[in-house]
């Protein structure tokens, strides 16, 4: 029965009937369609439903719609007013504090709240005000001063839009656009609430999906009774594995997952069963109806014990049908040089264990699915996903129709981080309950599915040798990692690849040997989380160089120096060409901006500095799977209005991808942005391209943007050329005109530039520009995997205070500093780098994947799987080098998941600092610190 | 069903699940561990703000953490719930969640949240904790369920000698008494809690609040330690001690707050003195590394009560 109630919503008395259970959040989504409060973690640990309730940031996912009666609630959509985005709006968005920008309409109210009782806030009061609102994109550091501004424009009012062109700087030299501090072009639209998740889009008749799980690890499926589920009112299909037994896998060689679960569960959280309803709670009474008879087995959850000859099968046979007798689900050995000599004629050998913890990606934002089928059989896919190309070619191959009727829709993305870069039983179930239905299906993750479906970090075991001459040149690697792969394949044999191939710079080794085993176990699937397998063998390396280095008594930083691959044409020691690396210089920046030299020998007991190093890829040599089309393709269209819109398949995710392709065809075109736009993440409108993974989006997305903006520009300069009656080489561009670099009063509007240009072709404009895929790689088995147009790098320094009577670790201070090759927006390069320093640092001190002896998850929510808030997270310092990468668009390289690597280890070196006790495995919570602090007590008695 | 009593007798005669912040609450509804009716305390009058009582200080069961916390009177003799009510959860959760609330939370215990699982305190036979993973359990075994209580404020409150009114109960309950000592699953009752009483202190109070936790906020402490004390000339005349997050009820600290009463402020002594906060505990195999987070966390909270400018 439901119950009138009256709200106070951004002062508008709004009467409504709701159920009595409704809560606030579910009355301001689903009743007033205010969907700027957004649903996170529903039960209160993420703060993203934050609204006001007389004035007070409250939980609106916490409280009932019928006990907010008569109170004021204010939403993201009540902060703006008739003169436009509030101040502390504007400031998120000038800052670059907004990146998916779905923790955001919480985080700025707030915020505003924080604002309206203190007009001048400390650093530590902004902090403390939005401990409540967790951001898993930022690293909080743009968050922290987007607040400060606003503070500041709130006391001294004056013009704010005056202010904002202040804060926003001049190009590079040379460039109209490029390396400006320019705003994202979908930042605005997230401050207030205006842009549209998956969840927040309704279609007509729009059913809703609940999958029933599975309770135990590892367990074969002997019957399943649904009729009692399909005879529920409000129920409109129910679907079980047997229906859609097409098996699928990101990677086509390892097709071993299906959407539902056939014949046997592999780990507690399986989807094995999915019914549609008229809501959320029919379809969850539904589940509950469903009885499954289960024959229960053995499940093997340690992945040493899983290579047992006796342990239980995960997997009885591979995709192709043939038996397996062992539970090794890839295994890699590969050897550069003579590592057995080159350790026994090393001046200092370290030779011990690491172990790695499970962590995963946390986005703010659930993943979500919308599936609807259309009169003539055509199936369209809402999804949150970072890879809709893959997705498109799954949900073809699964359902059983041509890749022609079917089309993804890639709406706003709330954080995915490799958490949604591949298919998900979601996105297949609403497609097929919806064909059941005949209407359209949504399924929204709870929290805890998204901890199911996982596909994080993979717990890695190292048995670690490393060896170096008596000048600390290091001569050899040796490398036996293990991989606990859980329950599918997902990226896995990439990541057994990834954990030794990308280890190799920008550290030189002289010689190096891996092998590397990735094992099925029956846990949620691990799979790429940002830095895909090459995070974890970094915490070893960079450790024990740090431990050389004292044992030489080098200084770590020097030490790095003295093993840094070249500046340019660099190779590694596995083959691989690295044509710029500018890890000298990001060491530099770090030295220097620590103080490291003044202080490093000189920090009291407690204290102490930590540096590291990484390199990582900017996108794969080769598409997943094989074929000779370009990796990422941009289409432009000119108007004769004056605007440009450029068309192109990839997945903006908050990374800021939309963004670099309308700066760069801005840049080619002399189109000024106001006037660009970006259609993308819709396989119907856009040509392909692969999507948001393995950093390639700048390097690909943005060399096909260059190369298609490149073209439309030359047409533009011909046609104007022609008109002005000059040599089409003499013209020139800056931001909204075309002109004779002889006589620059002689200038055509950008406007006019397109018709002429439009008029000159005798047809609309349109061009194209590609990424194409180029030979890359060592010429060995293996050897194209690890291989990358071209590589960044990053230095860190971390500065610790350790409590050594409890344990607790407080970050004091980060100085990370990136070669991101060229900064195309210095802006979003210092977001990206600061938001991976924040997930590197939390997942070291904090995360781990815990499962009991049965194999139940032990944290399924964002209170219990503990991420860093802001009151851990100081503001982090970054720098940007540019090696003017000699490959990338403008020289420029990756910045979304490089800076992530050295925060684990530089991290242990600190706390090796300030107490001299080695961290060897993670995450590093207080019982560790504190147990391996006595055990360096106990030694030293 | 919900309903909206407009008293506290009313809502103590009304049936079903008492909801107030409902912080709590809601997860527990929304994964089905929790199920039935609902009386809201919405409506309810005279349960809410902190005034003058028979024993000193009133503190309505519907007053909000975040109301505690800056409260000039709670502030000023109960220094140590101030600084607890200040430093639990987050923000929005302190904004929402009740005095009452707090001391009536369920625990944090993951088997007692999965609802894959039937653990003891819901209807199981066994504590799967104690068989399973146990790590963030009690170190002080004192009962069936090993999960420690959740309630930051109760461990706070004991340092005062808070009571507890109930509706329709004449006389005030101790909280010590109210809480039980750990060997029932159903600590605190049913009884619908109106009011906290705080008696009297004397003034020049001063108090500490100290958790030991991997994240700064928002989580379960592994030790939590309040101290309430009174220093004249040097010399500490009263002091008193409780601990959290290691056994299924707060725990007094007698021992530690003998140990330093009425002697001069030595913080040479303090070390000794938290030393003596692990005497009794006997912990489960995996959760006996929090044994060890003892002595420094209640160190940590007498030098803050006691030393001037705090801890070092």
């Amino acid at each position: 029965m439901k119950q009138l109630v009256t709200l106070q919503i951004n002062g508008e008395a709004q009467t409504s009937a709701v159920p009595p259970h409704w809560t606030l959040l579910e009355a301001l989504r689903y009743g007033s369609g205010l969907t700027g409060s957004k649903q996170g973690c529903d039960k209160g640990d993420c703060g993203a439903c934050t609204v006001l309730v007389d004035g007070q940031p409250q939980l609106a996912c916490c409280s009932l719609a019928v006990t907010a009666q008569g109170k004021a609630v204010t939403t993201i959509e009540g902060v703006a007013d008739a003169r436009g985005p509030a101040a502390i709006q504007r400031a998120f968005d000038v800052c670059g504090a907004l990146q998916c920008g779905f923790c955001q309409p919480g985080m700025i109210l707030s915020a505003s709240a924080l604002l309206a009782r203190d007009p001048d806030p400390s650093l530590e009061a902004i902090r403390e005000a939005l401990s409540g609102n967790l951001c898993r994109c930022t690293g909080y550091t743009r968050i922290y001063e987007a607040v400060a501004l606003a503070a500041r424009w709130l006391r001294e009012p004056g013009d704010m839009r005056g202010e904002q062109a202040n804060v926003m700087g001049p190009a590079a030299e040379g460039f109209s656009v490029v390396g400006a501090p320019l705003r994202k072009r979908d930042a605005i639209g997230k401050a207030t609430g205006e842009v549209r998740f998956t969840d927040d889009l309704v279609l007509p008749r729009m059913l809703h999906g609940k999958f029933l799980r599975s309770p135990h690890a590892h367990a074969r499926i002997v019957s399943i009774d649904t009729s009692a589920a399909s005879a529920l009112p409000g129920v409109f299909a129910v679907l079980v594995g047997s229906e859609l037994t097409t098996s699928y896998g990101i990677i086509p060689w390892t097709p071993d997952e299906t959407a539902l679960a056939v014949g046997k569960v592999r780990y507690i959280g399986e989807a094995v069963a999915a019914v549609a309803a008229v809501d959320e709670d029919t379809a969850m009474k539904a589940c509950r109806l469903i009885t499954v008879t289960w024959d229960v087995l053995p499940p093997v959850l340690d992945p040493e014990r899983a290579l047992d000859a006796d342990a239980p099968l995960v997997h009885e046979a591979d995709p192709k049908g043939r038996a397996l007798s062992s539970n090794l689900c890839k295994e890699v050995g590969l050897s550069f040089g003579d590592v057995d000599q080159a350790l026994a004629d090393a001046a200092v050998v370290i030779d011990d264990h690491w172990t790695y913890a499970g962590s995963t990606h946390a986005p703010i934002e659930p993943h979500c699915a919308i599936g609807s089928w259309d009169p003539d059989g055509r199936l369209t896919v809402w999804s949150s996903t970072q890879v809709g190309h893959y997705l498109h070619r799954e949900l073809a191959r699964v359902l059983g129709v041509a890749e022609s009727a079917v089309r993804v829709i890639q709406p706003a993305v709330g954080g995915a981080f490799g958490g949604k870069s591949e298919p998900f039983d979601l996105e297949f179930a609403v497609a097929a309950l919806s064909r059941k239905a005949g209407r359209p299906v949504k399924i929204l993750y709870t929290r805890e599915e998204v901890f199911y479906a996982h596909r994080g970090r993979h717990p890695m075991r190292f048995h670690f040798r490393i060896g170096a001459d008596a000048s600390g040149k290091i001569t050899a690697v040796d490398n036996d990692i293990l991989l606990d792969g859980g329950a599918y394949h997902s990226f896995g044999l990439v990541t057994a690849y990834y954990a030794g191939q990308l280890l190799s710079g920008p550290i030189d080794f002289g010689t190096y040997r891996f092998r590397s085993r990735r094992v099925y176990t029956n846990k949620p699937c691990n799979g790429p989380k940002r830095g895909h397998g090459s995070v974890q063998p970094r915490f070893p390396l960079e450790t024990a160089v740090d431990e050389i280095a004292h044992r030489l008594g080098i200084d770590p930083i020097e030490m790095r120096r003295i093993n840094a691959l070249p500046e340019r044409g660099g190779t590694t020691v596995n083959g691989q060409f690295v044509p710029s690396c500018g890890v000298r210089a990001c060491l530099d920046a770090v030295e220097a901006a620590s103080g490291w030299k003044e202080r490093y020998a000189s920090l009291p007991p407690g204290r102490g500095l930590g540096v590291a190093t990484s390199m990582y890829i900017s996108g794969t040599a080769y598409p997943i799977y094989p074929n000779d089309m370009p990796q990422s393709a941009v289409v432009l269209r000119g108007d004769r209005s004056g605007r440009i819109t450029a068309f192109c398949g990839l997945n903006e995710i908050g990374q800021g991808s939309d963004s670099v392709i309308a700066w760069i065809v801005s840049e080619e075109t002399g189109v000024p942005l106001s006037c660009i736009d970006v259609v993308s993440g819709d396989t119907d409108l856009c040509p392909v391209d692969l999507g948001a993974y393995s950093s390639r989006v700048t390097m690909m997305a943005g060399t096909a943007a260059k190369e298609a903006g490149e073209r439309l520009g030359a047409r533009m300069r011909d046609a104007v050329a022609a008109k002005l009656g000059v040599p089409p080489e003499r013209m020139r561009r800056r931001t909204g005109f075309w002109f004779d670099g002889d006589d620059p009063e002689r200038a055509v509007d950008h406007v006019t530039a397109l018709r002429l240009a439009e008029a000159a072709a005798g047809m609309p404009l349109g061009e194209v520009g590609a990424f194409r895929t180029r030979k890359l790689g060592a010429d060995y088995r293996g050897g194209t995997i690890g291989a990358s147009p071209a590589y960044s790098a990053t230095a860190h320094v971390v500065e610790v205070d350790v409590d050594r009577e409890t344990g607790v670790v407080k970050i004091v201070g980060v100085w990370a500093a990136h070669d991101c090759g060229r900064a195309i927006n210095p802006v979003t390069v210092r977001g990206q780098i600061e938001g991976s320093v924040y997930m590197g640092l939390s997942e070291a001190l904090m995360e781990e994947m815990v499962h009991d002896g049965k194999g139940l998850l032990k944290a399924t929510s964002l209170l219990d799987y503990r991420i860093m808030t802001s009151m851990d997270t100081p503001p982090i310092d970054a720098h940007i080098v540019e090696s003017i990468d000699p490959v990338g668009p403008y020289g420029a390289k990756e910045a979304g998941e490089g800076p992530l690597h050295p925060a684990i280890p530089a991290l242990a070196n600190a706390i090796w600092h300030a107490t001299g006790a080695r961290m060897r495995t993670m995450p590093f919570t207080p019982e560790r610190v504190l147990a391996a602090i006595r055990a360096v007590g106990t030694r030293e008695q | 069903m919900i309903v909206f009593p407009r008293s506290a007798s009313e809502a103590a005669a009304a049936a079903g699940i008492v909801r107030a912040g409902g912080t709590d609450l809601q997860e527990r509804l929304h994964k089905g561990i929790t199920k039935g009716d609902l009386r809201d305390l919405r409506d309810v009058v005279g349960m809410s703000g902190v005034g003058p009582g028979p024993a000193g200080l009133r503190v309505g069961a519907r007053t909000t953490v975040a109301q505690l916390a800056v409260d000039p009177s709670i502030v000023r003799d109960h220094p140590a719930v101030a600084l607890a009510a200040g430093g639990l959860a987050t923000p929005q959760i302190r904004a929402m969640g009740t005095v009452g609330g707090n001391l009536s939370q369920h625990v944090r215990c993951a088997y007692y949240r999965d609802p894959h699982v039937t653990c003891l305190r819901r209807g199981g036979s066994a504590c799967l904790s104690r068989a399973g993973d146990h790590m963030f359990a009690s170190v002080f075994d004192l009962g069936p369920c090993v999960a420690p209580h959740p309630s930051t404020l109760a461990t706070a409150l004991l340092t005062s000698g808070a009571l507890i009114e109930l509706a329709g109960a004449d006389a005030l309950v101790p909280l010590d008494q109210w809480l039980g000592d750990g060997t029932s699953l159903t600590s605190g009752g049913d009884d619908l809690i109106v009011a906290v009483h705080l008696p009297s202190t004397s003034p020049g109070q001063v108090g500490a609040y100290v958790r030991t936790i991997a994240r700064a906020r928002a989580e379960w402490p592994v030790v939590e330690v309040a101290v309430r004390a009174r220093v004249v000339d040097g010399v500490v005349v009263e002091i008193e001690a409780a601990m959290g997050g290691v056994a299924p009820v707060p725990i007094p600290l007698p021992g530690v707050a003998d140990a330093l009463r009425g002697r001069p402020v030595d913080p040479a002594a303090l070390a000794p003195a938290a030393g003596l906060a692990t005497a009794g505990a006997n912990p489960l195999p995996g959760s006996a590394w929090k044994v060890g987070m003892i002595p420094g966390t209640v160190l940590d909270a007498l030098e803050r009560a006691l030393l001037p400018g705090g801890a070092a």
